[in-house]
C-alpha cells in the first residue's frame, strides 16, 4: 500500500512538469517548459550556391557569413537602400552603377553633403575572389569594406547607430534580418554581412571572350591579335591582368605619376612602407567598356588614353614596377595593334551582367 | 661475395642496428632553407626601397633584385641508389614578399635510415605545368600564371630589378614556353642518418642568381621578350643547370 502511494505521487509530480520545447536556440523555445517534447523548431536558410564559372578559383567564403537565398537577397535590397545615409539620399548603389560594371561613371563620387571622394569608386564585379579591397587594399574582407562608407563624410555621413535605430524601426527589415539571419535587433555586423553576401553574388563570366574559351563563339581576327598582344611580352598586359579573373589582385606602381612625393601614397598608406607608395591594386578588365574613367584616380575618361599610357611608357618614379620597363619609350605598337587590343579589351564586356536585374 | 657488397651489407647493418628499439621513438624532422645570394652575398630586400644591393654579372653588367619569384618542386630524399625513401613537397612558391618562404619546415617525417640524397625541380615538369593545376593556390596561381597563348601553365621564375642605373629595368622569367620543359631537375648529395631522436636536419638549397646569366651561355641581363624565346629559355636551363643551384647539409 505505501508502495502503491510513493508510485502514485511519481506520476503526479511529473505529470505537473510542463513540456516543451526547451533549446534556448529554437524558435519555439519556452522558457518555462522542463521537458523537451521533441517540437523544437529551427530557424532555416535557402543555402545560395555560387556557381564557379570555369577556370575561377573556389571563392572563399567567411565561415560565419555563408551565402544564403535570404541574406544575398537582403544585401541586394540594402546595397540599394538610400535610408543608409544620413539624409536619406544615398545608396551604395548611388556609387556603384551596376551599368558601370558596379563602378562610378563619374572621376571621384559626391557624397550626400556634396563632399568628393579623391579615388574613382572601385568596381565589386567578381569581388568575391579577392582577398583586399580599395585600391590601396586597406580593408581585408567585402564585410570589412562595407563598413567603410556608410560613415565616411564624404559618401553617406551616417553613424551606425542612426542606421541601426532606422533598420530596426521598419518592419519589413524586421522580417528580412529575422529571415536571413535569425535576429531579432538589427545591427552594423548583419548589415554589412548581407551586403558583404549580395557582393559575393555579383559574378559577371559571360562575356565574347568567356564564350571563346568555352568553345561557343570565335574571335574576329582583330580581336584575336589584340588577344595575342595581351599575351606577348610586347603588350605585356597579361602580367597584371592575367588568369580568368583578369586581375593578379596584387598591388603595383604603373607609371602614371611623374614626381614624388605622390599625390596619392595608395598601399603606402596601408602599410606604412615606402616602398609601398604609389602602388594601387590591379583592377579586373572584365566590362572594362562600361566602368570609365580609369585608374585609381580616373584621370583617363577613355581606353585608348589608357592604352596610349602604355604605348608611351609612363614615368619614372622610385617604386615604378619592373614590368613598366620601356618607361619613356612604351609598348611602340602600331595604330592597328591598339586597335586590335581595344577590341579584345571589348570581348571582355559581359552585357547581360551589367543590365539584367 | 665481394668486398663491396660485404661493406654494404655491413653498413645496412650497422643503420638498421643504429635505430632504438625504444617506444619512445620520436621521428626526426626536416628544415630546408632556400638561399638565395650572388657569390654568397646573400639578397638582402632594404627596407626603405625595396631593392637589394648592386651585383655584377660575369659579363660586367650591374643589377639588383627587387622582386625574386621561383618554384621548387618535387622535392625528396632518396638513397644512394636513387630510390625515393621520402617525399617533401609537391610544390613550394618562393617569395621575395614573403621570408618565411625561404624556409620548409617536415616536422616528424623521417623514420629511421639514412637519406643519401636530396632531389628537388627547379619550376615544374611539363606533367605538372598545366594550367589551373594550383588555382587555389591563391600564394602563387595569379602571380605565377603563363598564358595559354604561350602554352600555359605558370612561371617556373620571375626575377626582376635595376640593371646599370636606377631607371632601366630587367624582368627575367623562364617557364614552360609553348609546352616545352625547360624545368631543372637537381640531385645533391647529403648525409641524413635519421635514428628516431627527434633531431632535425637542416639543409640549405643556395640558389647563386648571377650565373642565370653565365656559364656556359652568356646572357645579358637586359635581353628583351624572354618568356617568348626558346632559345634564351634553353640557355637559362643549361645555366641554371650548371652551377646555380647547390645543396649544404647544415651540421645538426
Amino acid at each position: 500500500m505505501k508502495n502503491c502511494f510513493f508510485f502514485l505521487m511519481i506520476i503526479f509530480f511529473s505529470s505537473c512538469q510542463k513540456e516543451g520545447c526547451t533549446d534556448e536556440f529554437a524558435l519555439n523555445y519556452n522558457p518555462e517548459a522542463e521537458i523537451n517534447n521533441g517540437t523544437c523548431e529551427y530557424h532555416t536558410t535557402t543555402p545560395y550556391t555560387i556557381l564557379k564559372p570555369e577556370g575561377f578559383p573556389n571563392m572563399i567564403i567567411p565561415e560565419d557569413n555563408p551565402n544564403t537565398v535570404e541574406g544575398v537577397a537582403l544585401g541586394k535590397k540594402l546595397f540599394k537602400e538610400p535610408l543608409l545615409s544620413a539624409d536619406g539620399t544615398q545608396s551604395c548603389a548611388s556609387c556603384h552603377f551596376q551599368s558601370a560594371n558596379f563602378s562610378d561613371t563619374n572621376q571621384f563620387s559626391t557624397g550626400i553633403n556634396g563632399g568628393l571622394g579623391f579615388r574613382n569608386a572601385s568596381t565589386l564585379t567578381n569581388s568575391g575572389w579577392s582577398q583586399s579591397f580599395n585600391w590601396d587594399g586597406s580593408s581585408n574582407t567585402l564585410e570589412e569594406q562595407a563598413f567603410e562608407p556608410i560613415t565616411n563624410p564624404n559618401e553617406m555621413n551616417n553613424t551606425w547607430t542612426n542606421v541601426e535605430n532606422t533598420l530596426n524601426a521598419n518592419e519589413d527589415y524586421q522580417i528580412l534580418f529575422k529571415e536571413a539571419f535569425n535576429i531579432d535587433y538589427i545591427d552594423s555586423i548583419h548589415v554589412v554581412k548581407a551586403i558583404a553576401q549580395f557582393e559575393r553574388s555579383l559574378i559577371s563570366s559571360n562575356s565574347k571572350f568567356d564564350k571563346f574559351y568555352r568553345g561557343e563563339t570565335s574571335l574576329s581576327p582583330s580581336e584575336l591579335n589584340g588577344y595575342a598582344i595581351y599575351n606577348s611580352e610586347r603588350g605585356d598586359c597579361f602580367h597584371c591582368h592575367g588568369t580568368l579573373l583578369f586581375t593578379d589582385n596584387l598591388f603595383h606602381n604603373n607609371a602614371i605619376e611623374s614626381a614624388e612625393p605622390f599625390l596619392d601614397n595608395g598601399l603606402g598608406y596601408v602599410t606604412n612602407n615606402p616602398s609601398d607608395n604609389g602602388k594601387f591594386k590591379t583592377p579586373s578588365l572584365r566590362n572594362i567598356e562600361y566602368s570609365a574613367p580609369y585608374m585609381h584616380d580616373g584621370r583617363f575618361a577613355t581606353l585608348e588614353q589608357v592604352l596610349e599610357h602604355y604605348n608611351s611608357g609612363g614615368h619614372y618614379t622610385s617604386t615604378v614596377d619592373p614590368l613598366m620597363k620601356k618607361i619613356g619609350i612604351g609598348l611602340q605598337l602600331t595604330n592597328q595593334e591598339l586597335s586590335d587590343l581595344l577590341a579584345f579589351l571589348k570581348t571582355l564586356s559581359d552585357e547581360d551582367y551589367v543590365s539584367q536585374e | 661475395m665481394t668486398s663491396k657488397n660485404i661493406l654494404l651489407l655491413f653498413s645496412a647493418l650497422l643503420m638498421f642496428t643504429s635505430c632504438p628499439k625504444s617506444e619512445e621513438l620520436i621521428a626526426d624532422s626536416v628544415n630546408i632553407e632556400f638561399y638565395n645570394h650572388v657569390n654568397n652575398v646573400p639578397i638582402v630586400f632594404d627596407s626603405i626601397t625595396g631593392y637589394s644591393e648592386w651585383f655584377n654579372t660575369l659579363l660586367g653588367q650591374t643589377y639588383n633584385v627587387l622582386n625574386l619569384y621561383y618554384l621548387i618542386t618535387d622535392i625528396r630524399l632518396t638513397n644512394e641508389n636513387g630510390s625515393v625513401l621520402k617525399n617533401l613537397s609537391d610544390v613550394h612558391f618562393v617569395s621575395s614578399d614573403d621570408n618565411n618562404t625561404n624556409y620548409l619546415f617536415f616536422p616528424e617525417i623521417l623514420s629511421c635510415g639514412k637519406y643519401s640524397n636530396i632531389e628537388f625541380v627547379f619550376g615544374l615538369n611539363s606533367e605538372k605545368n598545366i594550367s589551373n593545376a594550383y588555382l587555389d593556390s591563391n600564394h602563387f596561381h595569379n602571380q605565377m600564371f603563363w598564358p595559354e597563348f604561350m602554352g600555359g601553365g605558370y612561371h617556373y621564375m620571375k626575377l626582376e630589378g635595376k640593371f646599370d642605373n636606377e631607371t632601366s629595368f630587367y624582368t627575367t622569367h623562364t617557364g614552360g614556353l609553348d609546352g616545352a620543359d625547360y624545368s631543372i631537375t637537381k640531385s645533391f648529395p647529403v648525409n641524413i642518418i635519421s635514428t628516431e631522436n627527434g633531431s632535425t636536419h637542416n639543409i640549405r638549397i643556395s640558389i647563386d642568381v648571377n650565373n642565370w646569366y653565365s656559364d656556359p651561355n652568356n646572357i645579358t641581363i637586359d635581353s628583351d621578350g624572354i618568356m617568348g624565346n626558346a632559345e634564351l629559355q634553353q640557355k637559362l636551363k643549361e645555366n641554371g643547370n650548371n652551377n646555380v643551384f647547390n645543396v649544404q647539409n647544415m651540421m645538426d
